[in-house]
């Protein structure tokens, strides 16, 4: 993604108060792509752990997930969300535990999202699923001003990904059927004191 | 941010001139009377008691909402930051800014979310309720070459001795013209949901100002009974030249080309700049205004034509940036011989009812420079009491409510008014009032 100054600009001349908050919605289900893993068959003989969006050309590898930046929002935020929808469908013969980990990481964080050091853990999630069974796992998230992990978001973008592990005895189809960030910005909070 | 804070209050006198609160109880209406002179020249001979006085002093009651009200005044930020930080709308200080003669009684607000939707189809933006925002606004003149000047907000008339021929000098002032524009694909793609690609979009901010001093020719007479017409004519002509002192007329553009996926590239700037202050540059020119007023029977008419003919001159600086940020400043003179006249038509009828009251009805509509209003209004007279009521259509539906005592050595009139806000469209309800002392 690039600059967005000046639909930003048409914006802040348009709707620049201070209780207007302005709103980055990204649909990152279809920025990803086709080839991010965002869906997949998985074989579980015991367990498996897939990392999407993948980066790195390989589902299995931790790596620095989906850079999103350039929005018009990013600077002193007002507020930050997730929300994520994984739907799953057990399709072997024995049981399947199934669970899904978001994680939030600087832009910096071009190598690992998943090791704790410059990211974190915003929601995650288990179920188990009998043979044929199916169902959906659905993380959401917010963060308001003052949180110490929207830290992690800068000027320069932030990564997000997140890890999907599957253990049991079986196979298991999944797809991430919602993926959207909002990033909230009041511009107002910009205005420097005089 | 404080210089620009202080340079948006320096504008504030020059945004609007007041309207007479008669006027506005009656939907925005000009009755007949010499003060409506500046619209038809013929005016200038007509009895001002024919309808009354067209009101007292109007008092500024708009500047209370600008000094006080959080949302409005921009002084918090310098007084108190927080309340400024978590209330001030800009939108609601343009709106009470160029109405000074009217206290707001529901400023408009800014949406309260402004939504960028990202999506490998592209990029929309919405208000908080999914609608597509409005991205355009203009306010007063633009580009104001060939337009009849802002009315003179110091007059001195000259003793003449004729009777009948009127010579006044004045200064005069506008600011305003407020104008942004964003390009016709920029409008129409994001109403539509999203930006397409490889495409071109640009928005134009512009905003121009003038003053000067001026100085007023003009002759208005009632001329002999006309033979089979059982009524009165008036004529009127003027001749208005200026001295332009200060000059200015800005456009800044901002684009950004699109990529294959229809999401916006980098923001390339280009401006233009002509500008004219005194040590640097002037302007001259003059109009000719024509008009007539006819009286029949309980009724009078009339029609005006401003800027029948004129010629204006600015020599001064253009001062021009490109993308690059290259700068160039050259030495421009402009000038325009104009025939584009402003049209201005009204009318008024008073009948007596039995009672012995009376009810007035006006109207009035004009047309200038691509731009067209209308109003229509009524008063009822009884004893010394007023009631007023109309509607208007100036960029927008505006109503009108009023009342008043009209005693012969004082008046007091209000009105409430009505108007549709900038960008929002909000109908907004503003009061006015007014004092006469007469002697």
């Amino acid at each position: 993604m690039k600059k967005f100054l000046l639909l930003t600009l048409l914006a802040a001349l348009t709707a620049c108060s201070g209780h207007t908050i302005v709103v980055a919605d990204v649909d990152l289900l279809s920025l990803a792509g086709d080839t991010a893993g965002l869906s997949g068959d998985l074989t579980v003989p015991g367990s498996i752990q897939v990392y999407v969006p993948d980066a790195d050309d390989n589902l299995t590898t931790p790596d620095g997930g989906y850079l999103v930046d350039g929005l018009p929002t990013l600077d002193d935020l007002y507020g930050f969300g997730v929300e994520l929808t994984v739907a799953v469908e057990n399709t072997g013969s024995g049981p399947l535990t199934f669970s899904a980990d978001f994680r939030l990481a600087s832009a910096a964080d071009s190598t690992n999202i998943y090791d704790g050091l410059d990211d974190v853990s915003l929601a995650s999630k288990t179920i188990t699923l009998d043979p044929g069974e199916s169902g959906q796992v659905e993380l959401a998230a917010t963060l308001e001003r003052g949180d110490a992990n929207l830290a992690l978001i800068s000027d320069q973008g932030f990564r997000v990904g997140v890890s999907l592990a599957a253990s049991g005895t079986t196979s298991v189809h999944y797809q991430l059927t919602a993926f959207r960030v909002i990033a909230e910005q009041r511009p107002f909070d910009l205005i420097p004191p005089p | 941010m404080k210089k620009l804070i202080v340079a948006i209050l320096l504008l504030l006198p020059g945004l609007a001139l007041g309207q007479g609160v008669r006027s506005l109880g009656m939907g925005g209406v000009t009755l007949p009377g010499p003060w409506a002179a500046t619209y038809n020249p013929a005016y200038a001979a007509y009895p001002a008691e024919a309808y009354g006085p067209v009101g007292g002093f109007s008092l500024p009651l708009g500047l209370v909402n600008l000094a006080l009200r959080p949302s409005v005044s921009p002084l918090y930020y310098f007084t108190d930051f927080q309340t400024f930080q978590n209330n001030f709308d800009f939108i609601a200080f343009l709106d009470q800014a160029t109405r000074p003669y009217e206290f707001i009684l529901n400023p408009p607000a800014s949406p309260s979310r402004v939504v960028f939707h990202v999506s490998a189809d592209g990029v929309s933006i919405t208000d908080g309720n999914g609608d597509p925002l409005t991205l355009s606004y203009s306010s007063g003149r633009s580009g104001s070459a060939g337009l009849p000047l802002p009315q003179p907000f110091l007059e001195i008339p000259i003793p003449t001795g004729l009777d009948g021929l009127r010579v006044t000098i004045g200064a005069y002032a506008g600011a305003g013209g407020f104008a942004l524009t964003p390009s016709a694909n920029l409008a129409s793609d994001l109403a539509s949901g999203s930006l397409q690609a490889n495409t071109t979009y640009t928005i134009t901010a512009s905003a121009a100002a003038e003053a000067g001093i001026t100085g007023n020719v003009s002759f208005a007479t009632a001329l002999p009974s006309l033979p089979g017409f059982d009524g009165r004519v008036y004529v009127g002509g003027q001749l208005e030249g200026f001295y332009g002192l200060v000059y200015d007329d800005t456009r800044v553009s901002a684009s950004t080309t699109t990529d294959a996926d229809g999401i916006p590239g980098p923001v390339e700037y280009a401006s233009e700049i002509f500008y004219v202050y005194p040590g640097a540059g002037n302007g001259f020119g003059g109009r000719v205004d024509f008009g007539v007023v006819a009286d029949y029977q309980q009724g009078t008419y009339g029609l005006g034509i401003r800027n029948l003919l004129g010629y204006e001159q600015w020599s001064g600086t253009l001062r021009s940036s490109d993308a690059s940020g290259n700068v160039t400043e050259t030495g421009k003179t402009i000038s325009q011989v104009a025939f584009d006249p402003a049209v201005y038509i009204n009318g008024a009828y008073a009948q007596e009812l039995e009672s012995g009251d009376i009810v007035l009805y006006g109207a009035d509509a004009a047309y200038a420079a691509g731009a067209f209003s209308l109003h229509a209004g009524l008063e009822y007279q009884k004893s010394i009491f007023r009631l007023r009521g109309g509607l208007g259509y100036e960029d927008g539906i505006k109503i009108g409510l009023g009342g008043g005592v009209s005693l012969p050595n004082f008046s007091f009139d209000a009105a409430i008014t009505s108007h549709q806000a900038p960008f929002t469209g909000q109908l907004v309800f503003g009061l006015a009032a007014s004092v006469g002392v007469y002697f």
